[in-house]
């Protein structure tokens, strides 16, 4: 009892319900193995009544191919065979199925088949062949007949189907007695387990209310004692080692508290008083404190406020006291300062009005002279229009040029042609010229030699003597004829030599003419090569002044963008400006000592400000030349120049 | 021909002049026999310069004197423009190369002028006279017998 009084809670609990649930096992697995018991009785049982049926199902296949046979040689009919077929298929299903279910009744099955087997075979086969013929007929009937081979063969089957039906029926009786029995014990197995099982859980819980319930309520009531102020109390089961044991020395440490406390109490009164003492003195000291507190307090505040004026010349000059001098100091320090540094914003402040009013004026300047340039670029824009426009008329006239030309040369050609048909001409001229003057020395070689007849015949006349003078005078008359028809055939031979020579000076300078034809047509080939380079360089041109022109109008687009740009600047230089003139004003409210006069005679003295306003821009200008002689644009100042002039 | 047929009234004689050069001469037109043009002539070796040659005339041989060459004037190669004169000297035949023959004139003695005394023997032995012609021409009448040399006269002779 003493050692199951030292054990803890849970492990009591545990040990109890570990007894029941040991008893309620015990029973649960005897019930178990019964129920199996049962189970396998119940199953033994179904498989031998399914294999009784099974048996009784081949038993009536068997009777049905004997009666369908007996109907097919009753009737002849091949319905009855088929029928037959069908049944047997089905008997050797049943034998089939018997065998699956049954490992054990294989002897009959193999019997029942084979007997069947034999029967179809020596029976239904041999039979209908003999039904076949009407001869043997009868011999087929008489097989089945009461003295017949038929119920020879088919009797094993009957047999062994019998036999397997009672032995399946016996088996089923002998399980159903077994299920009976199993069933029996089962429940008397329940029964008991249930009664013991009940038994074991009485005792535990008797065993539980001893060793937990009691000494729980003893401890209950010390405690109630004990917070009711009760230190007097005893802790009952003080040495045991479960929880109700701690619990005991839980309350023990309780009651020893309580008495300390008590003790406590009595202490904390008496310091109360003590602290009381102190604080009196305390408050008197605050009170000194306090007024020297004020004093620095007050120098502060006319400081703070002097500052809040903008008033940065004050300093704290008052006695404070010790604990105030770093205070004081510092603010003075503060105060020093901030002075500077306004004193410097303002300076800074007057720099950078002049410096927005200058970037004001110059972004004016560049406006102004942007504008100008955007204008100017605009009448370059179109005058390289018209410039374009006039080298694509130079451009087609050069091509009308050429195709002249190519007609003159053409001209001139033909003309060499002319010139060449004329030559042969003045040559066949000149021939004819030769033949006539051949023909005329002819003439003049009979003329010739009429004189001299005309001579012979005036010799013979003036032999003659009187006689001959009237031949005589016509004589002289054919030579008369003879002399004219020399002297006419000299004049013709003159004139045709006049005419050969002026046919061969005018072969000569038809030639000249040819000559000089042809050098037209070389001229006129190079005229034509050089318009033509005329042309083209008068495309090329046209292409590059519209690439010109391209680049001239990006120009404009640029410079557009650019003024619009400089547009902005200048508001925003002016807005600049303006915000320099508040800020000044807002520094203005501060009084420091260096710059107070500058912004005295700067208010006192509005009317300079615009002759000091132009002042700056003058300067402006001047330092932006400067800068652009010692940038990269060097030709700045030629181009404002041109700008101006614009 | 006005001029002869104008001198046919008073007509002495008749004469044919013909050129050498430039200048003018004349025969009587009784010593003529023949005038045709100039055919090539077979020239005779060791001849004087003035004989041409030999011509076939019709079967007769027929010595052939330049008579520029004999005269002393400057003469040129014969072209068939040149005349051959066939004229009787003494009772020879000969022909006489002459540049052309100008005219048959029929002229009077009385207007025959004597060759001016100032030349020497040899011009009065080829130039009988000189008749002066209207149009201030001025024709040489030849003595034909003293055309050809006394010896070589002689020797045909």
């Amino acid at each position: 009892m003493g050692m199951l009084s030292d054990l803890k809670i849970e492990r009591k609990l545990m040990a109890a319900f570990a007894v029941v649930i040991a008893a309620i096992a015990v029973m649960g697995v005897t019930v178990f193995v019964q129920v199996n018991a049962m189970e396998t009785a119940r199953m033994d049982r179904a498989r031998a009544s399914a294999v009784q049926r099974e048996a009784e199902t081949a038993q009536f296949y068997l009777a049905r191919q004997e009666s369908s046979y007996r109907g097919f040689l009753l009737s002849r009919d091949a319905y009855y065979l088929e029928r037959l077929t069908a049944h047997r298929e089905n008997f050797n299903k049943s034998l089939d199925r018997i065998a699956q279910l049954d490992s054990t009744s294989g002897d009959e099955v193999r019997a029942a088949r084979v007997a069947a087997d034999e029967w179809a075979k020596n029976v239904v086969e041999a039979g209908r062949a003999l039904a076949a013929n009407p001869a043997t007929y009868a011999e087929a009937v008489a097989m089945v007949g009461r003295e017949g081979s038929a119920d020879k063969y088919i009797s094993p089957a009957e047999d062994a189907l019998g036999s397997l039906i009672a032995e399946k029926t016996e088996q089923g009786r002998v399980f159903g007695d077994v299920q009976v029995q199993v069933a029996k014990s089962a429940r008397m197995v329940l029964i008991a387990g249930v009664i013991v099982a009940l038994i074991i859980a009485a005792a535990m819980a008797f065993l539980l209310t001893n060793l937990l319930g009691k000494p729980l309520l003893a401890m209950t009531s010390a405690m109630r004692r004990l917070a009711g102020g009760d230190t007097s109390i005893i802790v009952p089961a003080m040495g045991r080692k479960d929880e109700v044991g701690q619990m005991a020395s839980a309350v023990t440490a309780f009651k020893d508290a309580a008495i300390a406390n008590a003790r406590l109490e009595a202490d904390a009164v008496a310091q109360r008083a003590a602290a009381e003492e102190e604080r009196a003195r305390v408050e008197a000291e605050k009170a000194r404190s306090a007024e020297e507190d004020r004093v620095a307090i007050t120098a502060l505040g006319e400081g703070l406020n002097a500052m809040a004026q903008g008033d940065l010349t004050h300093r704290m000059m008052v006695q404070v006291a010790p604990k105030a001098e770093q205070l004081k100091a510092n603010f003075n320090a503060a105060i020093s300062q901030l002075e500077q540094a306004v004193s410097v914003v303002v300076s800074n402040v007057a720099a950078i009005r002049s410096g927005a009013g200058e970037i004001s004026q110059a972004s004016d300047d560049l406006s102004r002279r942007t504008e100008q340039q955007a204008a100017s670029l605009e009448e370059t824009a179109a005058a390289l229009d018209e410039i374009t426009a006039t080298v694509n008329k130079t451009a087609d006239g050069a091509r009308q040029a050429s195709g002249v030309v190519q007609q003159a040369r053409g001209d001139a050609e033909t003309s060499g042609n002319v010139v060449r048909d004329a030559v042969a001409a003045m040559n066949a001229i000149e021939r004819s010229s030769t033949e006539i003057g051949n023909i005329i020395g002819v003439i003049d070689e009979i003329a010739f030699q009429t004189n001299l007849l005309a001579l012979n015949a005036g010799v013979e006349a003036a032999r003659a003597g009187d006689a001959g003078r009237g031949f005589a005078v016509v004589a002289s008359e054919v030579r008369a004829l003879a002399q004219r028809s020399a002297e006419a055939a000299k004049e013709i031979k003159t004139l045709i030599s006049a005419s050969g020579q002026q046919v061969g000076a005018g072969v000569t300078l038809v030639g000249q003419t040819g000559e000089a034809l042809q050098r037209i047509v070389s001229r006129v080939a190079e005229i034509d090569g050089l318009v033509s380079e005329i042309s083209a360089s008068a495309q090329e041109q046209a292409t590059g002044l519209q690439q010109v022109n391209t680049a001239v109008n990006q120009m404009d687009q640029v410079t557009q963008q650019n003024a619009a740009m400089v547009e902005q600047s200048t508001a925003a230089s002016h807005s600049l400006a303006q915000e320099a003139d508040i800020l000044a004003s807002s520094v203005a409210r501060f009084r420091t000592g260096q710059v107070a006069a500058p912004v005295a005679t700067h208010r006192s003295a509005p009317a300079a400000a615009p002759a000091r306003a132009a002042q700056p821009v003058a300067q402006t200008v001047a330092a932006l030349k400067t800068v652009g002689r010692g940038g990269a644009a060097l030709k700045t100042q030629p181009v404002e120049d041109g700008w101006e002039e614009f | 021909m006005t001029e002869v047929t104008s001198n046919v009234a008073g007509a002495d004689r008749e004469l044919i002049a013909f050129r050498i050069g430039e200048q003018e001469f004349c025969v009587d037109i009784m010593n003529v026999r023949e005038i045709r043009g100039w055919t090539p002539a077979t020239p005779l070796p060791r001849s004087p310069s003035y004989m041409k040659g030999v011509i076939n005339l019709r079967g007769i041989v027929l010595p052939i004197i330049d008579l520029g060459a004999r005269f002393g004037l400057a003469t040129a190669e014969p072209t068939a423009r040149h005349v051959i004169m066939v004229a009787h000297i003494g009772s020879r035949l000969v022909g006489l190369l002459v540049d052309a023959v100008s005219d048959i004139v029929q002229l009077t003695d009385s207007t025959i002028q004597p060759t001016p005394d100032v030349a020497s023997d040899h011009v009065k032995t080829f130039v009988q006279g000189i008749f002066a012609v209207e149009g201030g021409r001025m024709i040489s009448l030849i003595d034909l017998n003293h055309v050809l040399p006394a010896e070589s006269e002689a020797e045909a002779a």
